[in-house]
Order: structure tokens, then sequence, then C-alpha cells
């Protein structure tokens, strides 16, 4: 049998959150196997992060104003011991980073790394977005997971690059290792594993925007067909683009104290975000809703800016993060400093901070199985993204986390002597799709599946009939396409597997928004258009169960409800009806 | 097509936007040069003309294959 490795602990993602995990479990002198489909130091959306939050008590950042912040954003679904967990590792993590030669934006402008004490940059953006007291370090050179890959294979760490994983390999009830194959040779690769740990990052859809293209739910869907429980996997991950140049999201860069928000512009050129007090990310819920009461589309419309100095800010911006805004427009031909161009939406997905439910220990589950980073569920997103570095953060925080409880895992228990024929049914899977004849082609899957779950009716307003509607599409793939799914060659083996991964996950995150009968932060429904207090201060969580979805419900601690006696509007700023 | 060119007598064929590619888009070819081996797959992201030490690369804002839109 060719390729079959036996390992203590297998990571599945070499983002941060995986790299974070095999460094971690590479402390305790295990040997560790990490693979990716990709090759680990230029991919996963780490490549394109930039900030990171960092929790500093010694700077005078006070714990209690940043969980509260932290909730109200969030709309007090955010667990805020997980907050917690994230805040008091995030400065070990940072310093982790920076051992391995990260370097950092000053507050001069100069690039270098940080003496212990000295406080990063904070950029003026978050400070208008967010109205917080976060702390953010940014991050310079393109380079920087490149740093990250030397860390791991200093470690002792062994990679594995360009093999995409497509299953699980469950026996005994325990998660004992994973299978797949390398994109380029087309070697069959099976490690048989102690413990396991998910890191493959975020569902998408491929959709408009960048950075996100490699998150195809891929660990989701294989935690899911194992067995795991799912944690917080409705939609609501909002983030938007220029419709003629859709890899530039022009979310980030901003012009001095001004949100780029600011520069939001419906049909009739009114801003309609208004002035009032910004309760943050959760305003992005208000585009589509725009545009569903006839005013649409949605421009980006340069507000009361000097667009020298606008220019000039992005220029800096494009230089510090890891995105093609001002090159890319000016190839398209786009001044966005003088003209009103519109914008879709970027990125259709889960909510950040939903995935494969997992515990203070990162454990799912399923013995055997650990998860962090995009990957993984633990409540901590909320209903809105709750401030600017929670994805770096989370994922470098929970990837230690999981790499060294992996360990202790697999310190206790021994391999699973997995039999020839089991390996080989794993292996018709996983090359299934390429001895088919003739079938659908992978594009044609992908193109329905984008159909079915891109436009805003389906999952920016929604409604209980049309989320059951494209969760019958949905369905309809899973039973009679994904089974006549073909593929011509090794790169299309992948998308086919991706693809598969990708209809998986649409059909866990309808199923989860259906369940939610009420509208929080950025999910909204028209059917129930209001926040319920009374019946949803609780996560979703499910399970797969037959061909179907068990779903229940887990109540958010109290302690995270925030004051509940305060009037409604109070509670909630942001009014998602303005008719 | 997004990757409008990957310039052959540029390529130094160092294999970094190869690396750089999170779709599996670029490939080597015989000469050990880069080339886009399935551009309609390649989401204009840039990684690889940003990453490429001999400027050999040119990405257009253009994806290679549309997605819908929302509106
Ligand atoms: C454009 C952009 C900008 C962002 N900016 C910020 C920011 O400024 N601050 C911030 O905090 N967060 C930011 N984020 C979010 C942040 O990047 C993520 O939350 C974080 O990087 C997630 O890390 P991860 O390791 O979990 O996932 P990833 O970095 O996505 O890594 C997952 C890895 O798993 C691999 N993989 C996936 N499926 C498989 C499979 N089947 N087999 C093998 N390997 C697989 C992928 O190739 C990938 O390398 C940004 C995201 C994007 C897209």
């Amino acid at each position: 049998m060719d390729g079959r490795l036996e390992t203590d602990v297998l990571v599945i993602g070499g983002g941060l959150a995986g790299c974070f995990a095999a460094v971690g479990a590479r402390r305790s002198g295990v040997d560790v196997v990490l693979v990716d489909k990709n090759y680990v130091g230029r991919t996963g959306s780490s490549v394109y992060a930039s900030g990171m939050g960092l929790y500093n008590p010694d700077w005078g950042d006070d714990i209690e104003e940043w969980l509260e912040q932290y909730s109200r954003v969030g709309e007090y679904i955010v667990d805020r011991s997980w907050a917690k967990i994230l805040f008091e590792n995030s400065y070990a993590r940072h310093r982790d980073l920076v051992d391995w030669g990260f370097t950092y934006y000053k507050k001069d402008g100069s690039v270098g790394t940080l003496t212990p004490g000295e406080e990063p940059e904070r950029p003026l953006w978050l400070k208008s977005r967010f109205r917080n007291k976060c702390t953010l370090a940014m991050f310079g050179s393109k380079d920087k997971m490149i740093h990250v890959r030397k860390a791991v294979l200093d470690s002792g760490c062994r990679i594995l690059d360009r093999v995409m994983v497509t299953d699980l390999i469950v026996e005994d009830g325990r998660v004992a290792g994973a299978v797949g194959f390398h994109v380029r040779t087309g070697e069959f690769v099976a490690v048989q594993a102690k413990a396991t740990v998910l890191a493959s990052g975020m569902v998408s859809f491929k959709g408009s925007g960048f950075g996100r293209h490699m998150g195809t739910g891929d660990g989701q869907a294989m935690a899911y067909r194992a067995g795991a429980e799912m944690k917080s996997m409705e939609w609501g991950g909002l983030m938007y683009c220029i419709k003629d140049c859709d890899s530039v999201i022009v979310d980030g860069p901003t012009w001095e104290e001004d949100s780029s928000q600011d520069n939001v512009t419906n049909a009739l050129g009114e801003r309609f975000l208004g002035d009032e007090g910004n309760p943050g990310t959760v305003t992005l819920v208000l585009w589509p809703q725009e545009v569903h009461a006839g005013r649409g589309p949605i421009y980006h419309e340069p507000y009361g800016v000097d667009p020298e100095k606008y220019r000039e800010a992005i220029v800096e911006y494009e230089k510090k993060a890891e995105g093609p805004w001002i090159t890319m427009l000016d190839r398209a031909g786009l001044d966005i400093f003088n003209d009103r161009l519109e914008q879709i939406t970027a990125y259709v997905g889960a909510r950040p901070g939903g995935g494969v439910k997992i515990d203070e220990e990162c454990a799912c589950s399923l013995p055997g199985l650990y998860a962090a980073g995009d990957a993984s569920g633990c409540g901590l997103g909320g209903a809105a993204y709750p401030a600017g570095g929670t994805g770096m953060n989370k994922a470098a925080v929970t990837g230690h986390i999981a790499g060294e409880n992996a360990v202790k895992y697999a310190k206790k228990v021994e391999n699973i002597q997995i039999d020839d024929s089991v390996i080989e049914k794993y292996r018709e899977m996983t090359f299934g799709p390429m001895r088919r004849k003739s079938g659908f082609s992978t594009d044609h899957v992908l193109k329905r599946v984008q159909q079915t779950l891109f436009p805003y009716e389906v999952h920016m307003v929604m409604h209980g009939r049309r989320l059951e509607a494209a969760l019958t599409m949905v369905e309809f793939f899973r039973d009679h396409l994904l089974p006549r799914m073909r593929a011509v060659d090794l790169h299309d083996l992948r998308k086919a597997h991706e693809v598969r991964n990708m209809v998986q996950c649409a059909e866990m995150i309808l199923g989860a928004s259906i369940a939610r009968t009420e509208s929080r932060g950025t999910f909204y429904r028209e059917d129930y258009p209001e926040r319920d207090d009374e019946n949803w201060l609780k996560w979703i969580l499910f399970k797969k169960e037959g061909l179907g979805m068990k779903i229940w419900t887990q109540e958010v601690p109290e302690d995270s409800h925030g004051d509940t006696s305060t009037p409604y509007e109070e509670r909630y700023q942001l009014k998602y009806r303005r008719s | 097509m997004p990757i409008e060119k990957i310039d052959h007598e540029l390529c130094i064929g160092c294999g970094i936007c190869q690396d750089s590619c999170s779709l599996d888009v670029i490939y080597m070819d015989e000469s050990g040069k880069a080339y886009a081996r399935y551009p309609e797959d390649c989401v204009a992201c840039y990684s690889c003309e940003k990453d490429c030490p001999a400027e050999a690369i040119n990405v257009s804002p253009q994806r290679g294959r549309p997605v819908p839109h929302p509106w």
C-alpha cells in the first residue's frame, strides 16, 4: 500500500491554527505530521490576514471592558469564558510569532520586531469602526507565514504539502487519522494517528473577494460525516467588494478617522448607515436590506474625503495588508477615489466562530479529534464579528491549545490496528469521482451550488420558506449530482472533493439557519425580524443522524447575557427595519 | 483570463508562484518555467504576482469563472 504513515499527532491544514498546533504538539516530543492541500507557508486565509488582536494587562487593557465589548458587538451570544481564554493567551502566542520572525508596523511607520512592553501601532480605522479598546498588532511582510513554516520544520514536525485530505478514519468510535491523496502525484495517503487536529480553515463557496477560496469547509464536512457535533454554523459572515473588480474588498482601508463604511451609499445617493453610533460590523447587515427595500444597488462613494489623502491611506494600507487593493483597481481602470463604484457581496459563508464543536481543551465530541482556528466552533464569534483581529487570535490560541491536548490524548492511547481492507475502502471513496467514465463536471455542480446560495434572499435577507427551498435544492444536489460527479484529472479530483464538502456545508448552514427563528447581529430573517432574548440566547448545535441533521440548542451561560433589563432599543443599537 | 501572462523570459523557475497558488492553478513546464495550467480556477488573489521575485507575472482583475451576484 502506497503512502501509509503512522504518527502520534496528525494536523490537517497548515494555516496559523495548524502550525501552532503542530509546534505546540512537538514541544512534548511526540511525532507530528502536518498535511495541507496547498503549500504550507503560502496558503490559508492566514496569509492574507494582517492584524492580530492583542490583549495585554501591562498596557492597561481591562479584561472586563474587552469582554463587555465582545458581548455587546456579538449581541450576547459570545461565550465569555472562551473570549477570556482568547485574551489571556493572545500575548504569549504573539510573542511566539515575534520569536519566529514576524515583523511589525510600528507607531513611527517603520517595520521591525517589537521589544517587550512596547505598544504596537493601533490603526485608526478600528477606532471608528468598532469604537473599541482593542490593541491590534499589524504584521508586515508578505512572507510572514514562511517564518511560521520554518518554525514548524525547526520543531521537527514533518510537513506533507499538496495532500488533499478527503476523509477522517473512524474506527471503534474513535478518530484514528485521515486519508487523502497527493494533488500532483496522485499517490494515496493514509495517515494513522493517535490524535488528529482539524485546522482546515473556513467554509466558503469560492465566491467573490480573495483569501478565502481555499476554505471550502473540508474539515467541517469531514467531521460532520464522521459524526462530530457542530456549533454555531448559521449564516452571518458578511463582507463586500467592488463589483467590477471583485477581488477588492474595500472593507478595511480608510481615510484618517473615518470608517470605510462612511463611504457607502444607496441608489438614491443616500448615506443610509447614518451618523448614529456605529455599533460595529453589525451595520453590514443593512446593505442588503437597502436593496430589499428597492433602494439598491449599493455604491462605494467617497464622502467628504480628500481623494489624494484617501489614495495615500489606501496605498499605505496595501503595503501592510495582503490585499490587492489599489493595484487591481488601477488595472481595472476604476477610480475609487472619485467615482461611485457598485459593491456586491464578497464571501458567502458561515458566521465567524462556527464550525466543529470544541470544548475548552479544543476537543471535539469524537474521541481522538481536536479542532482549531476557523474550522472550530466555540461560540466565540457570537452573532457578529466581535472585533478586528479575532480570526488570527483565535487561530493562534486554539491551535496551541489543540496541539497540547492532542498530545495528552495521544500519550494515553495506542494506535488502532486498521485492516488493509478498511483502508482500501477509503481509497475507493477518495478516487471514486475519477473512476467514472462520464457524469456531471465539477464546475457544473459548483455553479449550481453558487446559484442556489448566492442570492441575497438566501443568506442575507432570509425567510424560512426561502431557506427551506434552498435546502431542498442542496439535498437534491447531494442525492443526485454528487454521486454522478466526475473528475477528469487530479486537479479536478481535488475540486470534486471540495464541491462535495461545500454541498455538505451548505446543508448544515441552511439547516442551522432555518432553526434560528429570530434575527441577531448580522443574521437577519424578515419572517422573524427582531432579536428574541426570551428564546434565543442560545447556540445551535447539530450532528448527522441518518441522512438528516439532528438539531438542538445550548443555553448561552448567564454571565454572557449582558444586562437583560436594559430596554431593547438601548441594548440593540442597530435597528433592522428602517422602512 | 486572470493570469494574463507569466513571462518566460523573466521567469527564473524558482517555483514560488506555484507554491503561492492556493487553487492549484500554476504548474512548472518541462523547461522548468511556470505556466497557468488551470486559469479558469484563478480568482485573481494576486499572490503569485506579489510573491514573484522576478516580476514575471501579471494578474488581471478579471476572474476565470464569474460568480453569480447577490442582487
Ligand atoms: C482577506 C482576509 C483578511 C483577513 N484579515 C484578518 C485580519 O487582519 N485579522 C484577523 O485576525 N483575521 C483576519 N482574517 C481572518 C483570518 O485570516 C483567519 O481567521 C485565520 O487566518 C484562520 O486561520 P486557520 O489556520 O484556521 O485557517 P487557514 O489559514 O485558512 O488555514 C487552513 C489551511 O487548511 C488547508 N486545508 C483546507 N482543507 C484542506 C484539506 N481538505 N486537506 C488538507 N489541507 C486543507 C488550507 O489549504 C489552508 O492552508 C482575514 C481573512 C481574509 C480572507
